[in-house]
């Protein structure tokens, strides 16, 4: 099951955590959780998105507390991402895609987190309302503002 | 990108949730390993790829046009190692922790509860009441107070019944017993004043008493 799943949760977690070894510590203790509590998995939704679920809230948790800890300002956390990733050897992505991650940071939590999830990795409605516990109605018009915020903040760049 | 979209468990372990399978199949990764020599295909369950991809052409032609290549990077063979990883934590975790016997454990736990504040401020109470009532009751003892007496000299005794004849109790002197009323008058007054206080004390009683002494 791991070796299944683990790459694709691994990139829906990153994308939430941005640096590799952030991912890493999410997406092992999520494993382990899957692995605690396998057996109460009663199988009313998919597993694949029983899986997401469990690693979706480990990634909000470990977004959480590093929130707290942190006390650099939303201005300070917004212009340091693009010097983060610039400086992540872990990442060799574009301008484009620094100012797409740029953008994305601007979104709140849950609605990147639906971006992510219908943008990247294409999954139906019906399977991200599963993961994050949302109707599909919700979910349709949260994705469809995040695409125009982020289109918005693309074009404010002025690369297009 | 195609999404991976592989057929879950329940198929394999649950012939009851085949009714999920309803939806439109879209194309298969050949180059995706298979699970129990069974071709995995992708079902999308009432939304294909097409559609997804649709509505973002729809809603944002820029984005749709986005390479969506993320830039984000792996270190070499991390996903072979990752499995690994994480079963070895999952067993460290799950190991029985080193076994201490049950009356060090339970010696411990007295401690400990010792120390939670609740217990700490009562004990620290208790020992402030014993070592208060201590004091209390070593100050209030009739032994010491009457070994202080014998430190007192006779001028600073006469000063003090002068002082205070009025309110000393007189049936104290009278139990005095061998005591006898000269000894108890200090002899610094002068017999002409003690006359005197005689004849006024004699003024001031009632018949009633004045009979009672005769």
């Amino acid at each position: 099951m791991m070796q299944k799943y683990q790459e694709r949760l691994y990139w829906h977690v990153r994308r939430m955590v941005y640096e590799h070894d952030d991912a890493n510590d999410v997406i092992q203790n999520a494993f382990i959780k899957v692995f605690r509590s396998i057996q109460k998995f009663e199988g009313k939704s998919k597993l694949y998105t029983w899986l997401y679920r469990i690693a979706t809230n480990e990634a909000i948790t470990f977004i959480n507390k590093k929130k707290r800890k942190s006390t650099a300002s939303l201005d300070d956390e917004e212009a340091g991402i693009n010097t983060q990733l610039a400086a992540d050897p872990y990442f060799d992505g574009d301008q484009v895609q620094l100012l797409l991650q740029k953008a994305l940071e601007t979104l709140p939590e849950k609605q990147r987190l639906v971006f992510n999830m219908r943008y990247y990795e294409e999954m139906p409605y019906k399977d991200i309302a599963e993961v994050l516990d949302t109707s599909v109605g919700a979910l349709k018009a949260s994705y469809h503002h995040a695409v125009k915020k982020v289109e918005a903040s693309l074009r404010a760049a002025d690369n297009y | 990108m195609y999404i991976k979209r592989e057929v879950n468990g329940q198929l394999s372990t649950t012939n009851s949730q085949q009714s999920t399978v309803n939806g439109q199949r879209s194309t298969v990764n050949s180059q995706q390993p298979t699970t129990n020599g069974f071709l995995k295909k992708y079902f999308i369950p009432m939304e294909s790829q097409k559609d997804i991809r649709d509505e973002l052409n729809e809603l944002s032609p820029l984005l749709s046009k986005l390479d969506k290549r993320e830039g984000f990077q792996v270190p070499p063979s991390y996903f072979k190692k990752l499995t690994h990883e994480v079963l070895q934590k999952a067993k460290t975790e799950s190991a029985p922790a080193h076994s201490v016997p049950q009356w060090q454990q339970s010696l411990g736990n007295i401690w400990a509860s010792i120390w939670q504040p609740k217990m700490a401020m009562g004990l620290a109470t208790i020992a402030l009441l014993v070592v208060a009532s201590t004091f209390f009751f070593n100050n209030g003892s009739e032994t010491d107070s009457f070994a202080d007496l014998s430190s007192i000299s006779d001028a600073e005794l006469d000063f003090y019944i002068q002082e205070n004849f009025d309110e000393l109790d007189m049936e104290l002197f009278a139990d005095a017993g061998d005591a006898s009323v000269e000894g108890l008058i200090p002899s610094s007054i002068d017999d002409e004043v003690l006359n005197e206080f005689y004849e006024q004390s004699i003024d001031d009683m009632e018949i009633s008493d004045l009979e009672e002494l005769l």
